[in-house]
């Protein structure tokens, strides 16, 4: 039932400045996607290209392989949920639900029904003859979420709809989002520089660096298989260690930080012996070494220790001199590492990620 | 792409709005600029005319007087206005609300009736010249010429520098003079090294608009100035004049006058450039309570000059019920006035509301369009309508009326003596405000709004429509008030494009002046000033404000 968005080799330039070069991307029927990238990086841009508010200076965008460049945004029949909710401040929260079925030629029986019911799923029912001045941020953003829904459209597309909200609300009305858009099942594009948000609302996820496609996947695939040291840092938390490829026998190794040897399997074929890569850890995929004769570790010092329930955060810094983020699961109290302890870790070599010298291409195989 | 289409309307609106811009202010402007190089007596192009100004002191002279009223009455304005403002803002004063509604109306009040309040009150047979003579068998000096005029104009021109001011002031951090105070400066010395500075942008476009409309009025010192020229008098009276082809004299004056003019207000933009101070964070100044004596001298101060230029409206009020036969009040009192009026000029009364009604329609169209098109569809095009468009607010009326008169004279488009000649000066003179006020709101207002409307499939015309329209209101509204007071006064230009049928009020109350029939004079006068008011009264009710934004 929802539409496919495609958008093919599209180009946007602000006078000679080219903000998104040649981008390729297709969006499925009705799946909740997001475009994530740090601010300024053109998801909004973009946004507002597939909207019509944007022209388009090369390439094309489909909405089920019909190209819809010459629609003017009047007729792409798109909802739309802005940052700064944009309700008519001059209208009931009725009258602004019902503005865009008040455009179509309905009756009145039709857009009172259909309304109403979709007040009902996203709770504003009560609110109905409030003027918008009285309702709460969260509510308004609800009724900016039925105002755009209730029209059917085509898409539906959300930029930032959350950050205007505190941080409580945002998780409530992420989770309204997400199941609104499920019970509705229209193909949604959501735009956020909140990776967690991202991680949490999706199902899948295009990470944006600088107009750029820097991976699509499911949150699960960024998380664990990221594409390259950027996605590896800006989605979740992540540690880059400069390391070496020592080839041996047909087992591959990696040198991190000229300190901790470690096979990793799975390798791409054809790196070269000494070849400079990166390796990105996680917080969770640094392993306590207990036993004080092992020396293949790095070493460092607990320099904070956070006790967050089902975790613990520590912040370490290794002889290195470097800071890095690690992750323990509450096991038992004795376990604990204490402020100013010395520590000596290892990493979990099936997690850990590889990638060439410039970070830009994970070397990891997915096997299967 | 061809995303063009949609802007398609808009685009055919904007290129009207140019071509009207260019038929009846660009093309008159113009034909003044050609007619002031033309010779008058050979047609051929010289500077005789201008010759012919700075040759003869009689003509020079008047240059040097409107210089020495204008700066005159600017200096005394500022002097009264920036301490009202200070004094209001600072100190706790009763009646504070009283006060300046007083002062608004004072500010609204047409200048020339003022003007002619005060002969009333201080001329030569005037109520309070005749009072002290009765009293104290002392003759006054007589107000008329220099005197007059600098009383007239700062009694109704000083307000401008109070709202200015004021508006600054209630825009300044209170941490700002707090700061100053623990520093160690005295209040005096506070007021000179920290607020002055910090208002001076706001008093210069005060100033700026002092000076133009003092230097620019023609009504008061035709009314009061007697043998003391000014400029605008000068133009008129060279215009008018039956001496044959001293339009082009007059025309070389009206640029001599638009020439001085825009050197001014280049110099204020100038000095008042990257000078303005915007405040993040709000405390604004607490009103302070002031000893007894101290609020005493304020209370006189506050109260005397609100009261004093009240004093016309009140006097032309009280005046047009007294019989009268000429230019003698007489005694008892009578409806005789307005009764006379209703009967030699009923017409000029419904000429009044019905031409202003008919332009400020047409201004509130052309008004939001205009301000949508400046704000919403930058272009060259939009640019240029934005400068232009607010052009006619330096230029004075009579200049305003001549030049009309110069282009619309001649077929194809005979308009001279029409009613239509007369709505289009209204317009072009007085839509400034409402294109001002419109722009301003819409630039507050998040153009989301518009895209939110447009993605739920409302073309951008009817999203014009439904929603930037209503939200745009207020703002049109208090932009179109200043407007419609302002037409309803206006006595410069429509001096110049008048004809019997087409008389105003303010054109009838000045030839009734001239002709010496003062009391159907102080009656049809006070109908304007009573409209006027109200005008005020029913807007500050209906918008629930209690300013005028200027
Ligand atoms: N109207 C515009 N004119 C010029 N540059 C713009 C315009 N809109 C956005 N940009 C630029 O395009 C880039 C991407 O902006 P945007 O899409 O808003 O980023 P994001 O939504 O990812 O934060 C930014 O560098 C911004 O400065
Ligand atoms: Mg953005």
């Amino acid at each position: 039932m929802g539409t496919e968005i495609r958008i093919a080799e599209v180009t946007k330039k602000y006078g000679d400045k080219t903000i998104i070069p040649n981008l390729s991307l297709t969006i499925r029927s009705g799946e909740f996607f997001t475009l994530l990238g740090p601010s300024g990086c053109g998801k909004t841009t973009l946004l507002r290209m597939i909207a019509g508010f944007n022209t388009i200076e090369a390439g094309s965008i489909y909405f089920d392989d019909k190209s819809i460049n010459a629609i003017p945004p009047y007729l792409r029949n798109i909802g739309m949920v802005f940052q700064s909710y944009a309700i008519f401040p001059h209208m009931s929260v009725r009258k602004n639900v019902e503005y865009g079925l008040r455009q179509r030629k309905l009756d009145k029986k039709t857009i009172r029904e259909w309304s109403d019911s979709i007040m009902e799923t996203v709770k504003i029912t009560e609110y109905a003859d409030r003027s918008p001045n009285q309702l709460s941020g969260g509510q308004q953003q609800r009724v900016a979420l039925a105002r755009a829904i209730v029209i059917r459209p085509t898409v539906l597309l959300m930029d930032e709809p959350l950050s205007n909200l505190d941080a409580k609300l945002r998780i409530e009305m992420r989770s309204a989002i997400h199941d609104v858009q499920k019970e509705v099942g229209i193909t949604t594009v959501y735009v956020t520089h909140d990776q967690e948000e991202a991680l949490a609302i999706s199902d899948r996820i295009a990470v944006m660096n600088q107009g750029e496609i820097q991976q699509v996947g499911t949150p699960v695939e960024l998380y664990h298989r990221p594409a390259n040291t950027f996605v590896a840092t800006f989605v979740g938390t992540s540690t880059v260690f400069d390391a070496v490829f020592q080839g041996n026998d047909g087992d591959a190794f990696v040198v991190i930080d000229g300190q901790l040897r470690v096979k990793v399997d799975h390798l791409r074929s054809g790196i070269a012996d000494s070849e400079a890569l990166k390796v990105s850890v996680r917080p969770e995929e640094f392993i306590p070494v207990r036993d004080p004769q092992q020396t293949n570790v790095l070493k460092g010092v607990v320099k904070s220790c956070v006790f967050l329930g089902k975790y613990l955060n520590y912040e370490v810094q290794l002889t290195s001199g470097r800071m890095i983020e690690m992750s323990q699961p509450a096991s038992g109290i004795r376990d604990y590492f204490k402020e100013g302890e010395e520590i000596a870790l290892t990493v979990d070599c099936e997690r850990i990620n590889v990638f060439d010298g410039a970070g830009s291409v994970n070397l990891i195989r997915e096997e299967g | 792409m061809r995303m063009r289409k949609q802007w398609d309307s808009w685009m055919v609106i904007g290129i009207a709005i140019f071509v009207l811009t260019l038929l009846f202010l660009i093309v008159p402007l113009g034909t003044l600029f050609i007619s002031a190089f033309k010779d008058p007596s050979t047609g051929t192009f010289s500077l005789t005319n201008f010759a012919r100004f700075f040759s003869k002191p009689y003509y020079y002279n008047s240059m040097l007087n409107s210089i020495k009223v204008t700066v005159t009455v600017t200096v005394l304005c500022v002097v009264i206005g920036v301490p009202m403002a200070y004094l209001m803002t600072t100190c706790k004063i009763r009646g504070k609300t009283f006060l300046q509604l007083m002062i608004i109306i004072s500010m609204m009040s047409p200048s020339f009736i003022g003007a002619y309040s005060w002969i009333l009150l201080l001329g030569r047979n005037g109520f309070i010249t005749n009072l002290v003579r009765d009293l104290f068998g002392f003759e006054m000096g007589t107000i008329y010429g220099f005197g007059g005029i600098v009383l007239a104009f700062t009694m109704k021109l000083y307000p401008y520098i109070y709202m200015y001011v004021s508006g600054a002031l209630s825009k300044l951090d209170s941490s700002l003079t707090e700061a100053a105070e623990n520093l160690g400066c005295s209040p005096v010395k506070k007021v000179f090294s920290v607020v002055i500075p910090l208002i001076f942008p706001t008093v210069m476009a005060g100033v700026l608009m002092v000076f133009t409309n003092a230097f620019s009025d023609f009504g008061t010192p035709m009314m009061i100035g007697e043998g003391y020229r000014t400029l605008p008098v000068l133009v008129y009276t060279e215009y008018v004049g039956e001496v044959g082809g001293t339009a082009n004299f007059a025309s070389a004056i009206s640029m001599i006058m638009v020439i001085i003019t825009i050197t001014l207000f280049l110099v204020q933009t100038r000095i008042v450039d990257k000078k303005s101070y915007e405040m993040s964070f709000l405390r604004p100044l607490e009103p302070q309570k002031v000893s007894l004596g101290k609020s005493f001298l304020i209370y006189v101060f506050l109260y005397g000059v609100t009261i004093v230029s009240m004093l016309p409206n009140l006097t032309i009020v009280v005046s047009s019920f007294r019989n009268s036969s000429g230019p003698v009040y007489k005694e008892g009192w009578s409806f005789n006035n307005y009764i006379n009026a209703f009967e030699k000029a009923g017409n000029s009364i419904l000429n009044t509301y019905k031409f202003a009604l008919i332009a400020i329609l047409i201004i509130m169209v052309l008004g939001m369009a205009i301000a949508y098109i400046s704000v919403r569809k930058k272009s060259v095009l939009s640019r240029f309508l934005d400068t232009v468009v607010m052009f006619p607010l330096i230029i004075s009326g009579t200049i305003m009326g001549i030049m009309l008169l110069l282009t619309f004279n001649a077929k194809p488009l005979m308009l001279g003596g029409t009613a239509t000649i007369l709505i289009i000066a209204f317009v072009i003179r007085r839509i400034p405000y409402t294109v001002r006020s419109s722009s301003a709101i819409l630039r507050q207002m998040n153009p989301v709004m518009e895209e939110a409307s447009i993605s739920l499939g409302y073309t951008p015309m009817r999203t014009f429509w439904k929603v930037t329209c209503p939200l745009m209101l207020s703002g049109v509204f208090s932009g179109l008030i200043l407007s419609w007071i302002t037409i309803i006064q206006e006595l410069s230009a429509s001096v110049i494009l008048y004809t019997g049928s087409t008389a105003t009020m303010s054109v009838q109350v000045y030839t009734e002046v001239s002709r010496n029939n003062y009391g159907i004079a102080s009656a049809m006068a006070s109908i304007l000033t009573v409209t006027v008011v109200l005008s005020v009264l029913i807007f500050f009710r209906l918008s629930g404000k209690k300013e005028i934004s200027l």
